[in-house]
Formats: structure tokens, sequence, C-alpha cells
């Protein structure tokens, strides 16, 4: 079997893993920004197929399919996101007579349309919002009665949506109209259609979900809830299974309403069925079926022992199940975090840039890391930030949670900024540590400041000073400290931070060990503070203390002819500010111009000369008002 | 080789003595180093008005160059001590040797907080023995220069003779043309003979607002010429930097000039002090395997009593590892190879008095070191070369004389310690200040003299009562006689008395001594193996 992974980062790699230890061949197609990238290192064959625009490559399905082609692969796996759900790729993919490694092209067509899902689910027994979608019925007046009719707050959403976008929340009738008119400008601009549906808009909403997976045979097998509620702008950043404090019922409803949801779809691959829950009533809803594998599969994956790309394979193979539901059993608790780049501090905004340190103790029992890359490599501006998942494994929740702790509390990521103190952070807050967070928690809760580099740089120096002191085989190399008096006052690592600071760091500073690792090629240096990494460059002395270019030289000097010559430009007028090197005054000698410049900033006192004017051999032509005259 | 295998009783009661008696030598050591650091008259407040301006003290500044992490090996810390009044800590002048960018260099950095900076004789003589240092280990040189010039009341003692101030300068030029780099960052006023030091160097960093160079300064300019000027716009750093050119870089700060130095240290193609050239044995660096803190037990709190210089030796080397050369024979000298960080050394080591047969053994094995291409180290304790009739029958005279004339013909880098006594010509067949050795260092516990003072009182005052011949002469005066002379010997033999005198290159720890060696030997490693002699080996 040859196996074409469309997709690209830690999820391509992933599903190669699974590939390989079957004995598949794997085909990696990569964008340029990627040729570097670990997933194409790790493929038996890797296919350049464009530039970094998206449409060019990762979704250029006319490429990919060339790919298949020109490589004879025998089946195709499109990860998450890029095609995963696009149902005219699937069927293209289906007619080449390659194996689509995910649902069939009908069922990721209707549980595409929220309305076509909500009618699907409504059939199946499933309980549904309350609330109104119909792609025909979108005029404002009938939405609003609707509205008013389901009972406010009103929750205004894309029926194309996804990721977050085209929503908007009414809390009174009067918000309505507002709600409607951006959402459907969202929802034109991201999804190319304005159709919305409303519903019941819950306060306190979990988000929890069911891992469905069905064969070509009609068996559908539910694998266990995941509760994936905290979450940053729509989007999810930590994932537990099993999901946390649901009454049996409702546990037992949505994993049932889930496999009635996929038979009734005859559902032959990897799903997910995604509820909210109310917090306060247990009553569970239905929001969508992602047809593909998630992000979030590991968790699954670690409390039952099973390999879901594997079951994915086989079944859509054309093989039957290996397994009844009898056979699933859960053992222990599983959570994962998304390693994003970005800083949860500043509204999250998305980092890029390299990552040169990763330090995670995967080598601990029950820690997996999935990541893009394993020691260093480059978050690029093109594609999604997420570098990596860390998934621990525990015997209950609690034993989950105090692993994590301890695993983030031996992590560094550096020097890209992560989100990787915010998940070390969570773990304290009350509300998660009971599971009781709502999708609202980080809206609610502000991400902590990173903490202050200061308190890192202790650490971070006797890094570095154990580094040098230990390089060299000759006393010079090993006796850091060396002196015939009782004691010296050494100036050890001149350290820069993240926003450009320097710290010095003068041993020997007393305090606690922090985690620390020095690369002393790059002079990057990481500790991890309070879980946070804080991320340090060694800085030359001879860098750290430059001049400040703004005042290089010092005062302005007068401007003098350096030899005879005749004054053919004046740029500078008295009054005018001026930058070191800035022309002042053009003479001409010898038939050359010579532009004579400002050797420091200042402002001009006097202009001495005029077009014309020949001017002898150190005579003043410009005079400035000293910078601390002003 | 194999290890020395030490009888030293560390759980004897004359051990914990000793080692009471040596960790009281220490004390006074760290608190004489203490006050040349930050001590004597008025130097707090004359290091306040100094921190106040911005300055940086000459250690720090030091510290500020040098690569971070790495050893600072400083030289006669206790220059000076117990002269001017105590006036002159350190003689007011630091110098020493460090790395920039991998590659050593001599430090010779003005102390502004002592006299104004201004440059006493024993300053001089320390400022002309790192060069000679620098010389001789071949190593450039960073003149830090923040001096008030020579310190004109004591102007006879600093100007004219031969290793004064010119010398200086004659060196400074020379050690250029050899490719040593000369370097300068001018941090305060040089004026008159002081401009040479920036003026005679290779790059020239000046400090904007603080370094000032001319040859006659405002007064001398008012008095000559009648003109008034300020002292920045006469030989200021924009003065100098953009108009005459005497200093080729300009530094709005200290750091900033620091900064400037590093890089062009990195530029000055010096050999990398890891940069062996091969020449000498190395091998990968050992700690002792007795602990060198044995040494204070060791050495007897009483001078009257010896020790074996051999257990000192087992506590310095790598692996306590000493190959003794020719133990049976001649043995008031222990002769043998052994390794300190990594660097094969030949060493010689008295064990009391120099007999004949020891003196000839001392100049086979100096023959062998000098064939085989070992540095030699001395370590010296020694009542001298042995009288009498027997010795002087036997040959001492020649025999000693042989010893004398191998030290001081040896190619090979040759150092010197004071583990004890330096008496009589035992100090220059042991390879003293005389014979050039490339370091010299002393232990608290050390004496050097002619003799000890115990002799002297006898022979000094036989010598003055045969020539007060026929006077008449009371016990009393005899006594006070004899008590002159051992206030004499006593005051002079003092170990404060010679480093004060910069007749060694610095007093330290017995504890620092192996890492300074090792510091020492590293420096010889980088260099060209010197010029052979004739490397005949002579059996004696």
């Amino acid at each position: 079997m040859r196996l074409l992974v469309a997709n690209r980062g830690e999820i391509a790699r992933r599903v190669m893993r699974t590939a390989r230890d079957l004995g598949w061949t794997t085909v990696a197609v990569f964008a340029s920004p990627d040729a570097d990238a670990a997933f194409v290192n790790d493929a038996d064959i890797a296919v350049p197929i464009g530039g970094p625009d998206l449409a060019e490559s990762y979704l250029n399905a006319d490429r990919i399919l060339e790919a298949c082609a020109a490589h004879g692969v025998t089946a195709l796996h499109p990860g998450y996101g890029f095609l995963s759900e696009n149902a005219d790729f699937a069927r293209r993919v289906v007619d080449a007579g390659i194996a689509w490694v995910g649902p069939h092209p009908e069922a990721i067509a209707s549980m595409g349309s929220k309305i076509d899902a909500r009618a699907i689910a409504e059939r199946a027994g499933v309980p549904l919002i309350p609330g109104f979608g119909d792609a025909a019925v979108q005029d404002d007046a009938t939405l609003a009665e609707h509205a008013g009719a389901i009972g406010y707050p009103i929750l205004v959403k894309a029926a194309a949506g996804g990721g977050g976008k085209g929503i908007r929340i009414a809390h009174s009738p009067e918000q309505f109209a507002t709600a409607l008119a951006e959402a459907r400008t969202e929802a034109a601009r991201s999804f190319g259609d304005d159709a919305v549906i409303v519903e019941r808009y819950i306060e306190r909403p979990r988000h929890v979900e069911v891992q469905i997976i069905g064969d070509q045979f009609g068996t559908v097998l539910e694998l266990g809830t995941r509760d994936c509620s905290v979450q940053r702008r729509y989007q999810k950043l930590v994932e537990e299974a099993p999901a946390p404090n649901l009454e049996a019922h409702t546990d037992e409803g949505l994993r049932s309403a889930a496999v009635r949801l996929g038979a009734a779809m005859g559902y032959d691959n990897a799903g997910t069925v995604e509820f909210v829950v109310d917090a306060d009533t247990g009553d569970f809803f239905f929001l969508e079926v992602n047809t593909r594998l998630q992000v979030e599969h590991p968790v699954t994956e670690a409390i039952t022992g099973l390999d879901l790309v594997e079951l994915q394979l086989l079944v859509a193979t054309g093989h039957p199940l290996p397994l009844t539901q009898d056979q699933v059993l859960p053992v222990g608790h599983a959570v994962e975090v998304r390693i994003n780049a970005e800083d949860p501090a500043e509204g999250y905004a998305p980092q890029t840039g390299p990552v040169e340190l990763i330090h995670v103790p995967v080598w601990r029992d029950g820690v997996r890391w999935d990541g893009a890359f394993d020691d260093r490599g480059e978050v690029s501006p093109f594609y999604d930030s997420m570098v990596a998942k860390l998934i621990v494994h525990g015997s209950d929740r609690a034993g989950a949670l105090s692993k994590l702790a301890s695993v983030l509390d031996d992590t560094l990521i550096g020097p890209l900024r992560t989100n990787v103190g915010l998940h070390r952070w969570l773990i304290d807050q009350p509300e998660f540590a009971e599971g009781r967070v709502t999708t609202r928690f980080l809206d609610e809760h502000p991400a902590p400041p990173p903490p202050d580099p200061a308190r890192a740089v202790g650490p971070a120096g006797r890094a570095v000073d154990a580094h040098r002191a230990a390089t060299g085989t000759g006393p010079w190399g090993q006796l850091a400290d060396f002196s015939v008096l009782a004691e010296r006052a050494p100036l050890g690592a001149i350290l820069r931070d993240h926003d450009g600071d320097l710290h010095d760091y003068r041993p020997p500073v007393t305090g606690h060990d922090a985690l620390t690792r020095y690369d002393p090629a790059s002079g990057l240096v990481c500790v991890n503070v309070d879980g946070h990494t804080v991320s340090l460059h060694v800085v030359d002395r001879a860098d750290a203390w430059a001049a400040d270019p703004s005042r290089a030289g010092g005062a302005a000097g007068d401007v003098i002819a350096p030899f005879p010559a005749v004054v053919v430009e004046t740029p500078a007028a008295p009054g005018a500010t001026v930058a070191a090197g800035d022309t002042v005054v053009v003479v001409e000698a010898m038939k050359m111009l010579h532009s004579l410049t400002a050797p420091g900033p200042g402002t001009v006192a006097e202009v001495r000369v005029s077009l014309g004017d020949t001017v002898e051999t150190n005579q003043v032509l410009v005079t400035f008002t000293a910078e601390d005259q002003q | 080789m194999r290890r020395y295998p030490s009888r030293v009783d560390t759980g004897s009661s004359q051990f914990r003595d000793n080692d009471a008696a040596y960790r009281t030598l220490v004390d006074t050591l760290r608190e004489r180093q203490d006050i040349a650091v930050r001590g004597g008259p008025g130097r707090d407040r004359s290091i306040e008005r100094h921190l106040s301006r911005g300055k940086f003290m000459a250690r720090d500044r030091i510290e500020m160059v040098i690569d971070h992490g790495t050893p600072f090996l400083e030289f006669s810390t206790l220059a000076g001590w117990d002269q001017y009044d105590n006036g002159a800590p350190g003689a007011g002048i630091i110098t020493g040797v460090g790395l920039v960018h991998g590659r050593p260099f001599v430090f010779i950095a003005n102390d502004a907080t002592v006299k104004g900076g201004s440059l006493l004789p024993v300053s001089i003589k320390k400022h002309v023995r790192a060069q000679d240092i620098a010389e001789q280990n071949g190593l450039g040189v960073i003149y830090l220069v923040d001096s008030g010039g020579a310190f004109l009341p004591l102007q006879d003692d600093i100007f004219p003779d031969k290793d004064h101030f010119g010398g200086s300068f004659y060196r400074q030029a020379r050690l250029s043309a050899q490719g040593l780099p000369q370097l300068s960052v001018v941090l305060g006023g040089c004026t008159a003979g002081g401009a040479y030091v920036p003026a005679l160097s290779d790059e020239v960093i000046m400090v904007d607002g603080i370094g000032r160079i001319f040859l006659g300064g405002p007064p001398i300019v008012k008095a000559a010429l009648g003109e008034i000027i300020e002292p920045d716009d006469l030989g200021g750093a924009v003065v100098h930097t953009r108009t005459s050119g005497v200093s080729d870089y300009m530094a709005g700060a200290e750091q900033e000039a620091y900064g400037r130095l590093r890089d062009i240290c990195e530029t000055t193609n010096q050999r990398r002090i890891d940069d062996r050239q091969g020449w000498m044995d190395w091998a990968e660096p050992r700690p002792p395997y007795y602990d060198p803190a044995e040494i204070y037990g060791i050495i007897s709190a009483d001078d009257r009593i010896g020790f074996d210089a051999r257990e000192i030796i087992a506590r310095l080397v790598d692996g306590s590892e000493y190959a003794e050369f020719k133990p049976e024979w001649g043995d008031t000298i222990t002769t043998g190879f052994a390794r300190i960080w990594g660097h094969m050394v030949g060493i010689i080591a008295n064990n009391g008095i120099i007999f004949s047969e020891a003196a000839l053994k001392a100049t086979h094995f100096i023959e062998l070191c000098e064939q085989r291409r070992i540095p030699l180290l001395f370590l010296q304790n020694t009542t001298g070369y042995m009288v009498g009739s027997d010795a002087e029958a036997g040959g001492i005279a020649k025999n000693g004389a042989k010893m004398v004339a191998a030290v001081a013909n040896a190619t090979v880098p040759r150092y010197t310690v004071l583990i004890g006594g330096s008496y009589g010509a035992g100090n220059y067949g042991m390879c003293g200040r005389g014979f050039n050795p490339r370091f010299l260092f002393a232990w608290p516990n050390s004496r050097i003299a002619t003799m000890s003072a115990d002799t002297a009182q006898t022979v000094l005052v036989d010598i003055r009562l045969a020539g007060m011949r026929g006077a008449d002469t009371t016990e009393d005066e005899i006594a006070a006689l004899r008590a002159e002379v051992a206030e004499q010997y006593q005051t002079q033999g003092d170990p404060y008395y010679a480093t004060s005198r910069i007749w060694d290159d610095g007093l330290i720890d017995p504890l620092d001594t192996r890492d300074a060696l090792g510091l020492c030997l590293a420096l010889a490693a980088r260099q060209d193996e010197p010029a052979r002699g004739p490397g005949v080996v002579y059996r004696m």
C-alpha cells in the first residue's frame, strides 16, 4: 500500500508514523516553505506541489491528484483542515480509484451543511439546540420572529460556518439586527455564503464530543467522550477524555446519540459528533459532525489503547473494524494541550520564527508529543500556529493533571513564544482543576502575563557560566572564577530578553534553580519560569555596549572644509535638525563633488558659506548647537 | 608515572597545629590583600569620588574587558605594602593576565583611587614587570590609562634610571615591534610622559568626557603661551579622535570603549590560549590525588623544622604522580617529572641544605629538561649551600656554580615558587628573581635573605666586634647589636617586605599555586618552542 498524506506539520507526521508501522509506503506533498520540514523528511517519497499560497499547494486538488497518479498512490489521508472535509475532493479521490481515508463523500457533504446536518440529526433522534435554519428562508423578519420564539439570548451563525467565524450573539431583540448583519457579512466573506441559522445561546456551555468510527459493513462504534471546553476564539486549546463531571444519563445519552447519528449516515470512517452541554442542566444539543480525524484524537487513543489512524486505514481499505463495542474499554484519563505559536498575554497574537530548542520529557511514561518537529524548526506565517500537541495519560483526572503540571515544569520551547505557560497556569485554576470550565473560561479569565525575564537571568547566567567553565581542557577554560585574591566580582553573561532589554548577570546569584538549557552555538538560553519558557540570548559585550546609533559620535562638531574647494550646494539651513551622516554642504574640487556630512546629530546653528564661495582647508563651513544645550 | 606514596599523618597533633598556624598566615594575607583592594588612608573618599563621577574601579574595568567566566591572574597584589606610609595600596596599579576573545593579554590598569593614580617608584616597577611578563610570554598589553603621571616628590626614583619611566616606553615600543599588540583605553588624564602610553600604542580608544591627552596641561599652556583653554578643548576625545588623530576611536562611555576594545582584540591575530604549539608534553589534566589543603598541615609552624618537599609536590601535581629522578643520591634536593594542569614539568625542590651531590644532581636534571624541552619548576626551601671544611674540600663552590650556570642558561620556561626559606646563594641556584624565571610566586611562610636571622646575629655581630677590635664592648652593647641585626633580618626577610618591593610576582595562598602555575604553563604552551641551548647532558 502506498499512502499519500495531503497535509503538513504534526498531523502528516502522525499519520505517516502509523502507515509506516503497518508497512505502507508514505508519500508527502509539500509547499515550498515546508521543503525542510520534518514531515517531508519523514516521508519515503516527497512531492513538491507549489508555493506558499494555499490554493496553489495544500488546497490544490489537481496537483495532489497528479502526485497520486505519478507515484502510484493507493490511499490518501487528508489529515485535518485543508481538503479533509471537501466532499468534491473526496469524490475525485474515490473516482481515481484511490482509497479515501475518511467517510464516504456524501457523509462529508451532508455534514458540511449545518442545515442538512440538523435535519439528519433530527431524524436520528439527536437533540438539537432550539433554533431555526433554512437556506431558503433568510429574511430578517422571519429570522427575528424565530429568535423571539426560541428565546434570548440568541446565537446567529453562518450556515456553512466553522472555526468560530460568522458567529454573533444577541442578548435582546434590540441587538438582533446588528448581530444578524455582522454574521452575514462575515459568513459571506469567510465561506462565500451568507446564509445563517439562529439558535438558543447557552450561557454556560461545555463543548463535549464523541469519537465514532464506522466501517463499510454498517458497524459504527463510539470510542467515548472528550471535553474541549477550554477554547480561545472558538478554537480548542485543551482537550481531555473522558469528559469529566457528566451525569451517567448525560454521558450515556451523548454516546448513544452519536452512534445513532453515525448509523443514520452510514458512517464508514473516523468522525466526531460535537455537542454543546449546558453545564447548569446537563442538557446536551447537537452541534456538528467533523467528518475527519481530529486534532484531539490522541486523548481517545490514550484511554482506549487504540490507534485511530490504524483503524481509519483498515476501514478505508475495505476491512471490517477489528473490535466490537464491548471491546472498547477506556482506562484512566488523558489530557492534550495544544502548543501554539502565540502570545496569550497579547491577545493570543500569532508568533512566527524559529524554534531552536525543545525540551519535553517525552521519555516519561504516559507522555506523548506529536510535534511538527522534534528539536528545531520554523513557524512560518503561511500556516496554522499549532506547533505540537502534548498528551499525558494518568490513572484518573487528578493524576493526569498532576502529571501534566510536572511535565510542563520540565518543558522548554524557545525562543519562539508559545502558550505553554498558559497551560501550566490553567492547571492551577480551580475551575479547570475541578472540571467546571465552560467554553467562555478564557474570555472571562485573562491569560497570565509572561513572567518578568529578570527572574530567568540568574539560572540562565549560571547555565552559561557552567558551560563556559566546562569548555576547554586547560585551566584558562576551566578555572572560571580564579583569582589570587579571596574573591572577584566577575561580570557574567549579558542577556537580551524577548523585548530586547539587556540584563547583566553578576555571579554568584543565589536562589533556587530552574530548568535551563543553553545552546552555545546560537547563544540561546531557555529557562522555565512558572511553566513559561523565558528565552534569553547571550549578547557579546561589544554588541551590548555598542554606541546607540542615535547618539553616534557624541555631540556634533563643526563641519570644516577638508581641502580648498568651491561650495556647490548647502542643503542644511540654520535651525535644521540633522542626523549623523546627513549631508550639510557639497563642495567641488578637482572636478569632483564631495558631500560633507554632520559628524553627529544636532541642530544647525550657522551656515557660514553660500553657493559659489571658494573655501580654504579647515575653514569652518557649518556649526551646530550642541545637543545638551538645546 | 606512579602516585607518590604520602606518609603524612593528617590525624597527628603536629599536623593540626601546623594547619592552624598556616591558616593564620593565610588570614593575614587575605586581610592585607583586602586593604590593597579597597583600603588605605583616605581611600574610601577617593573611591567614592571616583565612582560618583561614573567611573569604574580598575578591577571592574578589567572584568568588563575579559571574557566572562574566565580566570584573571593578577600580579603583585601587595606591591607597595608598608611603604609610603601604606598610602599606595597595590602601588596604585593593577596588573595581570586575562583572556579577550580567547586570547591572553597582559593588563596594566591604573587605579585612580590611589594617590590620584600618580605613579610611585614601585608603581613603575610593577608596570615594567608586567611588560617584561608580556615579553617573556609573548602577550599583547592592554593599558587602561587613568593616571596623573609621575609622583613628582619622588621624581628622582621614577624618572631617569634604566628601569624607570623611560624604560616602560622603551619596552612598549619594542613589544609592539615584536608583534605584541599595545592597546590603550584613555580613561583619565594622560599628561606629559603619560601621554606617551596611548601615543605609543597600536590602537587607542578615548572615552569622551573623561579621557584627556596632552604633553602640557592647561596650566602649562597658560604659563608658556598665555593661552587659556579648557582641558577637553586642549586634549579631549573629540580633539584627538577627529582632529589630531592621536586617538583612533572615541567612546561615549566606558562600556562602549570596552566593547570596542574587545572588537580590536579579536582582530589582533594573536594565538588563542588553547592553541598549544605541541612542543610541550601535555595530557588531559587531573586533580591531585591528595588534598592540596593538606599543605597547610605539612609546612612546619616552626621554620627550624623542615618538611619533605615531595609531600608538597604530591599536592600540587596531576594525580599526585611524581617520577623522581636519581632519588638515592643527593637527597637534599628532590628532582623529578610530574604534570601540572596536564603540562609536564621538571621539578627541582629543596629538602634542606644544598650539598655538592644535590647541586650536581640538580645540574644534571636541568640538562635533562633542557634536552627534553620540559619546563622547569623550582620549589625553594633552602638555607643555602653547605659550608664547612668538608664541603669546601668537596668543591661546593664549583658544584654550586655548575647549578647556577645551568639554571642561568636553561632556555625552557622556568617558574619559581618560594615555599619556605630562600637564603643565600640557594636563592640563585634555585632560580631566584635575578635569574629571570617567567613567574615567581611566594607563599606567606617564605623568608628571603642572605642568611637566616639566627645566623646573621652570629655572623654580623662577630664581624662588627672584629671591626671594633681593641675597644671595650660590654655585654649590653653586644646584646643590643644582636637585637639590631635580628630585627633587620626579621624585617627584611619577611615575605611582605619582599612582595612589597616586587621581588616576586605575588604572595599567593598555597592552595592557589597549582592553578596559578597551570595558567602560567598554558601561556608558554601557545608560544613557539624556545631556541635550544647546546643541549649536552653531562654526567656530574
